[in-house]
């Protein structure tokens, strides 16, 4: 095995936790397409760094968060099987009978998966980047390759709807 | 949508003002006119409230760490195998 590929594949498995939660974020509450994101983010991003367009170093993780990210949206905008709607959203909700006995925090985060998913994808999207993965707005800009007042606006319409959405379910108290 | 209580839609110009406000990131005339606007508005006033627990459900949310599946790595190394197989592109 070459020196490139020991220093990349260790790299990868370094990573790898966080791009899991990322993709998990972004695709729940499908597993397998978090995992295919993250699988093509490695594939293709070690492809770029045999070619020498990539150096490993502090920004790496964000731009494979910014590769799973515009993937995650080419999917969802081209492929009719990717549905966001109430089927899913209700066979999420089917498993809410558990949801009693869970500690807080793991309720929290059940509502939230929940709540989240009622969101647009590209709404999602900067919310995960942003809100939950503190990218800053110039990041979540460049990976989304929109101007950061569109996701200065987006942001905030999803924060409006996430806090109402969150409120119907009693997580946040007027 | 369905079901969005009433009362938590702030004014529609202030939106932006009140989630920099909840955010703390206000500065000049903007922090300015939010501090005279909102505790003389219930809707921005509920809607700063909400915004402000929003943020709070967010930072726990983003703390949770949750198992993750195993990678499936021998289908990345078989992928990284095909990419050295073919090596570095010629230099011409």
């Amino acid at each position: 095995m070459s020196d490139k590929r020991t220093v990349f594949a260790r790299f990868a498995r370094e990573v790898a936790p966080n791009l899991q939660r990322f993709a998990g974020r972004l695709a729940h509450p499908d597993s397998d397409l978090a995992a295919d994101l993250v699988q093509e983010a490695f594939v293709v991003a070690y492809q770029r760094y045999v070619d020498g367009r990539l150096k490993l170093g502090e920004g790496t993780q964000s731009y494979l968060m910014t590769m799973i990210t515009r993937d995650f949206l080419q999917r969802v905008r081209s492929d009719k099987r990717i549905h966001w709607d109430d089927e899913v959203a209700h066979r999420t909700q089917d498993g809410r009978d558990s949801v009693d006995a869970m500690l807080e925090r793991e309720a929290l985060s059940h509502h939230w998966e929940e709540v989240l998913l009622q969101l647009p994808a590209d709404q999602r999207a900067c919310v995960v980047m942003v809100d939950i993965e503190e990218m800053s707005y110039q990041e979540a800009s460049e990976a989304l390759e929109i101007p950061i007042g569109t996701v200065r606006s987006r942001l905030n319409r999803a924060r409006l709807k996430l806090a109402q959405l969150l409120t119907t379910r009693g997580v946040i108290q007027l | 949508m369905k079901d969005i209580p009433v009362g938590i839609e702030p004014c529609s110009h202030m939106r932006d003002t009140v989630v920099g406000m909840a955010g703390g990131n206000l500065r000049g005339w903007r922090a300015l006119y939010a501090k005279l606007h909102v505790p003389r508005c219930a809707k921005c006033r509920a809607f700063l409230n909400a915004i402000k627990q929003y943020f709070a459900t967010v930072e726990s949310v983003a703390k949770t760490e949750e198992a993750q599946p195993e990678m499936a790595w021998e289908n990345i190394e078989e992928r990284w195998d095909a990419i050295d197989a073919k090596g570095p592109p010629n230099e011409s």
